[in-house]
């Protein structure tokens, strides 16, 4: 049995942060902010949301778009290192209680940042082949305004909180489906200072880092995933990068020499949401047929790294 | 390699990572702050000095830098 995405749905909440309004605070000018970091509004989830309630709302949505039951669901993965609490119980055992999930649904968390929808979508969707499960979802929710401390320059312009789900079904009960069929992943863990949150539960970054690695790893990363499924640039007609910011994506695509036009960048209203930034753009081409063979690559905390290509399959 | 190439190296590497920005080796004293580039710009050049030139610029060492000429002047021996 082969499994794929069957919908994407997300949740953005309501609250937000105008990084327009800071720039004489942090020294930024509109052009930084508009050009290189690529982000005016941040969201702010509301202070009686919790990690939980962002992974509900995007999973009540995802539901009600594909007219799935709650009971349908037989697997669900959650990615966040934000969890509810301090983090036991699980929180996707916590989502699975708020929604009152049948009791055969497996749960269980994935701790991953920017990687992290990559990695669970592999793991899921290897998982529901391997044992048979027919309906699962993969939601990555992991608000950052946890950890970022709103005066620090290097983050609090940049991170915002959103949620996504992600419906992985079988194409034997409906419509083609999208699904992973190559993917590298990678982890450098002598780097992993770069992105931490330290004993003070406040998220550090060291940006220069962060920037080598992205520029440099990462574009490896995809030429060695087009080497391995025999590809070329020209073969892919998305390109899906991790929205670490603007900079960085503008910098993806000039040391790869991609086509702008297929390197979607959608960051402005919304930040670098971790795990979430590449489904969120990943929903709005869901048309089978429109881009027939997608590149996704997540790249940040780990340092971890994905990158995979998507195809319609039926 | 002389202090022109090397002028003339950085100042390939700042129109390659900020095409927008007007850069020449006759503005080498300039701050490059009020040139129009900014810290990312200066992530990116430092990635390009370590790849072009092979140098490893040290985070103790970025805070002195604020012109062309600062980096020549620190590149000079290590080139």
């Amino acid at each position: 049995m082969s499994i794929g995405i069957e919908a994407i749905a997300g949740y953005v909440p309501l609250g937000r942060r105008d990084n327009l309004e800071r720039l004489e605070a942090f020294g930024v000018t509109a052009d930084f902010i508009d050009n290189k970091i690529g982000v005016r509004a941040l969201p702010v989830k509301g202070p009686d949301e919790d990690t939980s309630d962002l992974a509900c709302r995007a999973i009540e949505a995802v539901l009600a778009q594909s007219g799935r039951a709650r009971h349908d669901v037989d697997a669900l993965v959650l990615c966040t290192q934000n969890p509810d609490g301090y983090g036991l119980p699980h929180t996707s055992a916590i989502v699975h209680g708020k929604l009152g999930l049948g009791k055969q649904c497996l749960a269980f968390d994935i701790s991953l940042g920017c990687s992290g929808f990559v990695y669970g979508l592999a793991t899921l969707q290897s998982l529901m082949e391997a044992q048979g499960l027919k309906t699962g979802l993969l939601v990555t929710a992991d608000p950052y305004s946890k950890v970022v401390s709103i005066e620090d320059k290097n983050t609090s312009l940049l991170f915002g909180d959103a949620a996504a789900a992600t419906l992985l079904t079988s194409p034997a009960e409906g419509a083609p489906r999208l699904r992973l069929v190559k993917a590298l992943f990678g982890t450098d863990g002598t780097e992993r200072q770069a992105l931490e949150v330290g004993p003070d539960r406040v998220l550090r970054m060291n940006g220069r880092e962060v920037f080598n690695f992205s520029a440099t790893t990462v574009p490896t990363q995809i030429k060695d995933l087009l080497a391995a499924a025999h590809l070329t640039i020209a073969d892919i007609d998305l390109f899906l990068f991790h929205q670490g910011s603007k900079y960085i994506v503008d910098t993806l695509v000039r040391r790869l020499g991609l086509p702008p036009e297929k390197v979607p960048i959608a960051i402005g209203e919304t930040g670098n949401t971790v795990s979430s930034s590449i489904p969120l753009i990943l929903r709005h081409h869901l048309a089978p047929g429109a881009d027939r063979r997608i590149l996704v690559s997540g790249f940040g905390v780990g340092l971890s790294y994905a990158s995979a290509i998507l195809e319609w399959s039926s | 390699m002389t202090r022109s190439e090397l002028m003339q190296k950085l100042v390939s590497m700042l129109m390659d990572i900020a095409p927008a920005v007007e850069i020449s080796p006759e503005k080498s004293s300039v701050n490059l702050e009020e040139l129009g580039y900014d810290s990312l710009d200066q992530s990116g050049l430092l990635l390009s000095i370590d790849e072009q030139l092979g140098v490893k610029i040290e985070d103790s060492e970025v805070q002195g830098l604020r012109t062309l000429d600062d980096y020549a002047a620190l590149l000079a021996s290590r080139v």
